[in-house]
């Protein structure tokens, strides 16, 4: 298996147009990418959907995070899992979603959370 | 001894975030322990709005953590962002916005997410307040 050492994951759990969460969890790996910090990034439950191809949030006057997810290989952080269970709950497929992400097992996060330095849920 | 850095993520009053981790604070103080910063992020920053008036019979938390900061020299950082957003600012940023009133609680300052990130490498063990 491969070995995962971050020295921070950040959790998406939080659905788009739902909150600022998304948009705050996506700020701090960010920053942390630009400190030179390990960083990855975990979608899961609810979290996921942020990752939908084709969404249109300022239908709602909201801004999303969807532009700027697809520019994270840019800003080199590329380490980006989604939940399996949390994709077959919501019947999902990698098809439909907005970048190539490696779809990880439960037993591979709670390898990545037991390995990382720092964990922090949005 | 543990070095300890404290990020609160929670509202002050509607969650208990704030005010659990004053608690963890002071514990970890008495049992000799440091902590190297005290980050305010999400709902988190609101604690630093100095207009907040909470019942006379209740905790000012504001008050409380500006006094167990002033006790051990403890910073208290605020992400600016997070805190421009919800409408809590230092004369500086009021001036930059073309405000007239700013409401940052002495003793906190804002600073950027880099601030949280520094934690993350300088303390043992980051600890997050959120509810």
């Amino acid at each position: 298996m491969k070995a995962y050492r971050f020295d921070l994951v950040v959790f998406f759990t939080q659905p788009p147009l739902a909150g600022a969460q998304g948009k705050e969890a996506l700020d701090t790996a960010l920053v942390s990418a630009t400190f030179e910090q390990k960083t990855a990034l975990v979608f899961t439950g609810s979290g996921v959907l942020q990752l939908l191809k084709n969404q249109q949030p300022d239908l709602l006057e909201l801004k999303g995070i969807q532009a700027m997810l697809k520019a994270l290989p840019l800003y080199d952080l590329d380490a980006i899992y989604v939940d399996q269970e949390s994709m077959e709950r919501l019947q999902l497929t990698s098809e439909q979603l907005l970048l190539d992400i490696d779809v990880l097992p439960a037993d591979q996060i709670r390898q990545l959370m037991s390995t990382s330095k720092n964990l922090l849920v949005f | 001894m543990a070095v300890f850095a404290l990020n609160i993520t929670g509202a002050p009053y509607s969650t208990l975030a704030p005010l659990s981790a004053l608690r963890f604070a002071r514990a970890a103080l008495a049992a000799g322990h440091s902590i190297q910063r005290i980050f305010f992020y999400q709902e988190g920053v609101l604690l630093a709005n100095q207009l907040a008036c909470p019942p006379q019979d209740e905790l000012n938390l504001t008050r409380a953590w500006q006094e167990l900061a002033n006790e051990h020299q403890l910073e208290l950082v605020v992400c600016v962002a997070a805190a421009l957003k919800r409408g809590v600012l230092d004369e500086k940023e009021a001036k930059r916005h073309g405000l007239d009133q700013h409401n940052l609680a002495s003793g906190f300052s804002l600073a950027g997410l880099g601030q949280l990130i520094d934690s993350f490498s300088q303390a043992d063990r980051t600890l997050t307040f959120c509810s």
